[in-house]
């Protein structure tokens, strides 16, 4: 009868181990997972920063009133260079509150929970940053299509 | 007659070993660090008479402020080897690997008044000057080498782009390479003369190989 506790109790811990490290195996995954997202955004801060710039060198001169018919642009810009602003507060805003090191202090289904949700915002603050960056790009073309031609000095 | 026999067999070892050891010695102090940067053909006077030379497009003048509140220029960095980095405080992923790599850097040359290190944050929203000095004071830092600035965001992301271009001329470096963990090391006229890897400690040896050798150039 010792015997068989015995087994039994070093069955249980087999299997709570195996369990145990099936569930760190995700997590892992998991965390790997989230870095990668972060690391395919990382790159994208730098072109959100010079298309911001880009879009407010576009601001028409209120002074120069050649370019009246880029008044329609105006708010555009102004709510472009938002999205992207927030875009990328976005992205440092989730860098700043990650606190992998939490996890020692979180039993294993909490510290899963707490990188899943960490993943679904980190896909969010992507998807930001993309669409916010698309339309930048859809805007600046459509400034660049509306220049008078007069303004244009590429014949040379 | 047995022991003079074995005289000029000791002698030319002991010749050879001191010639390799000049020998040596001598081709690391002629290695010269390339110079990066797109370059332009300039007039300089060089005895007497006007001369065309080759050098690098000076890099954009800059206004930081450090961990102590302390304005921070390209003056700043003039005259002196300099190296520098682009991290912010909270950065999950690689920072904690460069701060290491850069503290191996600070600690070896710490008495070293011709080297500064340049850390600038990419984070401005968070890494104010109090939040920069506070991490300093974690590092145990010499404020005095190593600068942690803050600046304009988008200037800040402006300069790295000038100077990590030339990195891009080396490596396959896929975009991103402001925050890539690069360390540039700059000579005395503030010209980029190495790129490395801040991750990596053999790199980060290099590094300060480099260091030495810049800093004994007049």
């Amino acid at each position: 009868m010792k015997n068989l506790g015995t087994i039994l109790f070093l069955v249980g811990i087999c299997l709570f181990a195996s369990c145990n490290s099936e569930e760190l195996a995700k997590i892992k995954i998991l965390k790997e997972e989230v870095l990668a997202i972060h690391d395919e955004v990382m790159p994208q801060i730098g072109p959100v920063q010079n298309l911001i710039k880009q879009l407010k060198a576009a601001v028409p001169k209120e002074t120069d009133h050649s370019n009246v018919h880029l008044e329609v642009f105006r708010p555009r810009i102004a709510e472009n260079i938002v999205k992207l602003e927030n875009a990328d507060n976005g992205m440092t805003d989730w860098m700043h509150n990650y606190q992998p090191a939490a996890e020692e202090d979180m039993d294993l289904s909490a510290a899963f929970m707490y990188y899943e949700s960490e993943k679904q915002r980190v896909i969010q603050v992507k998807k930001d940053i993309e669409s916010s960056m698309e339309e930048a790009k859809v805007l600046l073309s459509e400034i660049d299509a509306a220049q008078p031609a007069s303004d244009s000095t590429e014949a040379e | 007659m047995k022991h003079s026999s074995k005289h000029p067999v000791f002698v030319a070892a002991l010749l050879f070993f001191a010639f390799s050891f000049v020998a040596c010695n001598s081709e690391l102090e002629e290695r010269e660090l390339p110079i990066y940067g797109k370059k332009d053909l300039v007039i300089r006077v060089v005895d007497g008479k006007e001369v065309q030379v080759e050098e690098p497009l000076p890099y954009s003048e800059f206004s930081f402020t450090d961990q102590e509140g302390r304005t921070f220029t390209q003056d700043d960095v003039l005259g002196k080897v300099h190296v520098a980095d682009f991290f912010f405080t909270s950065c999950p992923t690689i920072c904690p690997k460069m701060k290491q790599q850069m503290l191996r850097v600070h600690d070896a040359f710490s008495h070293e008044k011709q080297l500064v290190i340049v850390s600038h944050s990419i984070d401005p929203r968070h890494d104010s000057v109090a939040v920069l000095k506070n991490y300093a004071q974690k590092l145990e830092i010499d404020s005095d080498q190593w600068h942690l600035v803050v600046g304009e965001k988008a200037f800040t992301y402006e300069l790295a782009g000038e100077y990590m271009i030339h990195a891009a001329e080396d490596a396959t470096a896929p975009g991103g390479f402001v925050h890539s963990g690069a360390f540039i090391l700059f000579d005395q006229k503030r010209r980029i003369r190495g790129f490395y890897d801040g991750t990596e400690a053999e790199d980060v040896d290099r590094l300060m190989e480099d260091i030495t050798l810049l800093l004994a150039e007049k």
